[in-house]
């Protein structure tokens, strides 16, 4: 028997085609109905935009980080072991009544090891690292509590937290708001937070250089879009500025010039930066995976640019698995008062690695598993992620004449439970 | 989160509700608020019930000053008349008067004298809908809600559903079903398709987290009489069956819509798909010789493509030229 | 406060303009029954909110930008 000619294998998908450009545009009857239809008592209503929790949910992670020695070619004195971390981070959600739902984060870490003081010249002008000697079980505690109301087709949420270490204390407020439009297709979002910061530098009486007490101011504001384009795919645009105002510098770092390094690192009182990230969801039904894309453009007034490029994978296996692998790089130009070292002095100085030209490449993989109604309605999920970071002036987008020594490389360790009850 | 159903009988046809709630109390009293919300509009527009409204509306048939009916009754006869104008006349609530000719338990034709002289009585046009006075000129006219108000009805309990802090849960009345919201953790509900022509078999399962779906069908086998088959779908315009599609389902925001689009594809007859395609809602539809298309084909999770399976290998088997012969060996 | 933050502000500016002009030329709308992918945890912004929040964490300890987003929270000594 003949099998079906090419010409109506291409009026099928002539036909197809004109079919999905139907359904494209909003058929005239079909508004006509639904506005009929709408007018009828109760059916106005639609979907919630989002709901609150309907019930009550845990989250524990713990995670070990733990950066690189640093090489021996790059440390001029000092401890070459640097930060480890331990981080235990506490989360839980619960309702309440129809309209809302509450969020607590707290955060407790323990800090130890040693952190770069300044950048010394080596004498043939390549600069090497001068590190402080290891410090000992630093503490640091946060709270957030979060409140969000619901409504037909918005949400607005309130927030209040703190940071506590031994040395800094942190306050912080914000507000934010959703606005759902378009059957839910495009949603808007705003916000506005601010801290305000206290910092009592340890040792301060040790050091000429390191100031007793400052205050520093931070404002922030966020706008941004999020789009559904197809039923599975997704992308948000989000604008986002800050406004630092107080003492922005570290006091526990110092800056050579001329050969002393007996001065501290002093940065601008104020600070502007804004930042505009792009997030892109992909599910891709078929192989049941999922593709997430980041980018972000950073710019701010103390000259530094960056880029954030970030890749992840989410690969569902079997129902109850999911393997994601992911893919970070990151580039940044430097700040204008940035040197590693300095030859005469200047209204603004640092060495800080993190104001230096240079970029990141980082590898993570995360396993997660998945268990529901065991035993009743219990639903849980465990995971176990690793995340390899390196950085180096090789990898930035620029070319780097002189890499700051203090760059840091580090792995990160961390496993999660969750619980919905 | 507690999940209860609750089946009931209503509007002729087995129905159920269901939904999660904080407690399985409060699920059930949801529930038992919903399906009184569904008996409501039963007893309220019952073709069957001397009490009910829709016969105080009929009782009047003749009466120039006609009843005042309640915003309720106004808002479904303003959608009547909406239905009435996008479908070309062929969505037309004053046609239940053709049940009086056309006994297809029977057996029996009737005559075109006969159908001539019931389809005067025919046509929304000739209501007189001034809101809130609905008159209905002639002696013997009647209005027919049943054609929709069971999708309202379903839409109805939904409300209520909701309107009780109900996110997450379904009404199903008879196949057309509308939906609270999908599991509580974002789940969508299986969703099984009745086949038009295998009892108890289903078309097609459709994966739905929120909306509706209604479906249409010729579900009886069509009357045989002198060689010509009648189907029990009547286009109020002839008085006649009309010769279209088998069965059709239809996705939309409210089962209301959604039932007025299966009503209006069957009653296009052959211009059926075409007039689907133009809408853009999604949709599944069965010919009479068992062939599926619409823009639900394939996405359901399980499909069987079903059809009369003895024919259809026959068909399979047939030489290309037999096919192209015109009437193939399943009618007839 | 130097000149070069604003003329890149308005290349940026462009850029999300044609971005999204071009997502709303390819959309079709997607009604709420057609929006079971969409609620996948793994087609969310961030599917894991504590590691989103680690991760800025770290990044903003480590490194020199504001890390976007939305995630609420203030201050700390780390930089």
């Amino acid at each position: 028997m003949r099998k079906g000619s090419g010409r109506g294998d291409e009026e099928r998908r002539r036909a197809r085609r004109r079919r999905r450009a139907a359904a494209r545009r909003r058929s005239p009857v079909l508004s006509a109905l639904t506005s009929s239809a709408l007018a009828l008592p109760g059916l106005a209503g639609g979907a919630r935009a989002a709901s609150p929790v309907d019930r009550v949910g845990a989250d524990y992670n713990f995670s070990y980080y733990a950066e690189d020695d640093l090489p021996s070619g790059k440390l001029a004195a000092g401890d070459d072991s640097r930060y480890e971390i331990e981080m235990h981070q506490f989360h839980a959600v619960a309702p309440l009544g129809e309209r809302s739902d509450a969020n607590l984060d707290i955060v407790h870490e323990t800090m130890s090891g040693a952190t770069p003081w300044y950048v010394a010249n080596s004498g043939s002008g390549t600069p090497i690292q001068v590190m402080t000697g290891a410090t000992v079980d630093e503490k640091r505690t946060d709270a957030l509590l979060t409140g969000s109301y619901y409504f037909e087709r918005a949400k607005a949420s309130a927030s209040g937290g703190f940071s506590l270490e031994n040395d800094y204390f942190s306050g912080n407020g914000g507000l934010s708001g959703d606005l759902d439009l378009n059957d839910k297709n495009t949603t808007l979002s705003a916000g506005g937070s601010l801290s305000f910061d206290t910092i009592e530098p340890t040792d301060a009486a040790l050091f000429a250089t390191r100031p007793t007490k400052e205050k520093k101011e931070t404002y922030s504001a966020f706008a941004g879009i999020s789009q559904v384009i197809r039923r599975n795919i997704a992308v948000q645009s989000t604008f986002s500025y800050q406004h630092g105002t107080g003492y922005l510098s570290d006091p526990y770092k110092q800056v050579e010039v001329a050969g002393n390094a007996n001065n501290p690192d002093r940065r601008p009182g104020q600070r502007n930066q804004f930042a505009w990230l792009t997030r892109y969801r992909h599910h891709v039904s078929p192989v049941e995976g999922t593709l997430h894309a980041n980018y972000q453009l950073y710019l701010d007034d103390w000259g530094i640019t960056s880029h954030t490029l970030e890749l992840a994978w989410h690969q569902t296996l079997f129902d109850a698995f999911r393997l994601v692998p992911a893919f970070r790089y990151y580039s940044q130009s430097q700040a204008d008062f940035y040197a590693p070292f300095f030859s005469a002095p200047a209204q603004h100085m640092s060495s800080d690695y993190r104001l230096s030209p240079y970029g990141a490449i980082s590898w993570k993989l995360r396993a997660e598993v998945e268990l529901q109604d065991w035993p009743g309605k219990l639903d849980w999920r465990g995971s176990f992620t690793w995340e390899r970071y390196l950085s180096g002036g090789e990898y930035a987008l620029q070319s780097v004449s002189l890499e700051n020594p203090g760059l840091v490389s580090f792995n990160l360790f961390t496993i999660a439970l969750t619980g919905r009850f | 989160m507690e999940l209860r159903s609750h089946p009931f009988r209503a509007m002729g046809s087995p129905c159920e509700i269901r939904l999660y709630a904080e407690s399985g109390q409060r699920a059930d009293a949801v529930a038992a608020a919903a399906r009184a919300e569904v008996l409501r509009l039963e007893s309220k527009y019952s073709r069957y019930r001397d009490d009910s409204l829709v016969a105080r509306i009929n009782r009047s048939a003749g009466d120039p000053s006609g009843v005042e009916v309640d915003e309720e009754t106004a808002g479904l006869l303003d959608y009547a008349a909406t239905a009435f104008e996008q479908s070309d006349g062929l969505f037309d609530i004053s046609s239940g008067v053709l049940r009086r000719v056309w006994d297809f338990r029977s057996g029996r034709v009737p005559e075109p004298a006969e159908v001539d002289a019931v389809r005067r009585l025919v046509g929304f046009e000739k209501v007189r809908w001034q809101r809130p006075r609905l008159a209905l000129p002639l002696v013997g006219m009647e209005l027919d809600f049943g054609g929709y108000v069971k999708e309202y009805a379903a839409d109805r309990a939904v409300a209520v559903c909701r309107q009780a802090g109900v996110r997450h849960g379904l009404v199903d009345l008879g196949g057309d079903l509308a939906l609270a919201g999908p599991h509580p953790d974002g789940r969508p509900w299986q969703v099984g398709v009745r086949h038009p022509r295998r009892p108890g078999a289903a078309l097609a399962t459709l994966a739905l987290a929120e909306g509706a779906i209604a479906s249409s069908g010729d579900y009886e086998r069509c009357l045989e009489v002198g060689g010509r088959r009648y189907g029990h779908i009547l286009s109020p315009k002839t008085g006649w069956p009309v010769e279209g599609l088998a069965g059709v389902s239809v996705v939309a925001s409210r089962c209301l819509i959604a039932g007025t689009a299966t009503t209006i594809a069957m009653l296009k007859g052959s211009e059926g798909p075409a007039w689907l395609d133009a809408l853009g809602l999604p949709n599944l539809r069965i010919t009479p010789d068992g062939a599926v298309s619409g823009t639900l084909r394939g996405r359901s999770l399980r499909f069987f493509v079903s059809g009369f399976d003895p024919a259809a290998a026959a068909i399979a088997s047939l030489p290309e030229n037999a096919r192209t012969q015109g009437t193939s060996p399943l009618r007839g | 406060m130097r000149a070069r933050p604003g003329r890149r502000g308005a290349l940026a500016a462009a850029l999300l303009g044609a971005l999204l002009l071009g997502a709303a030329a390819g959309c079709a709308p997607v009604r709420p029954w057609e929006r079971d992918l969409l609620a996948r945890p793994d087609m969310a912004w961030e599917p894991d909110s504590l590691e989103a929040r680690r991760r800025g964490h770290v990044f903003f300890s480590k490194e020199g930008s504001l890390q976007g987003g939305s995630a609420g929270g203030g201050g700390c000594g780390c930089n």
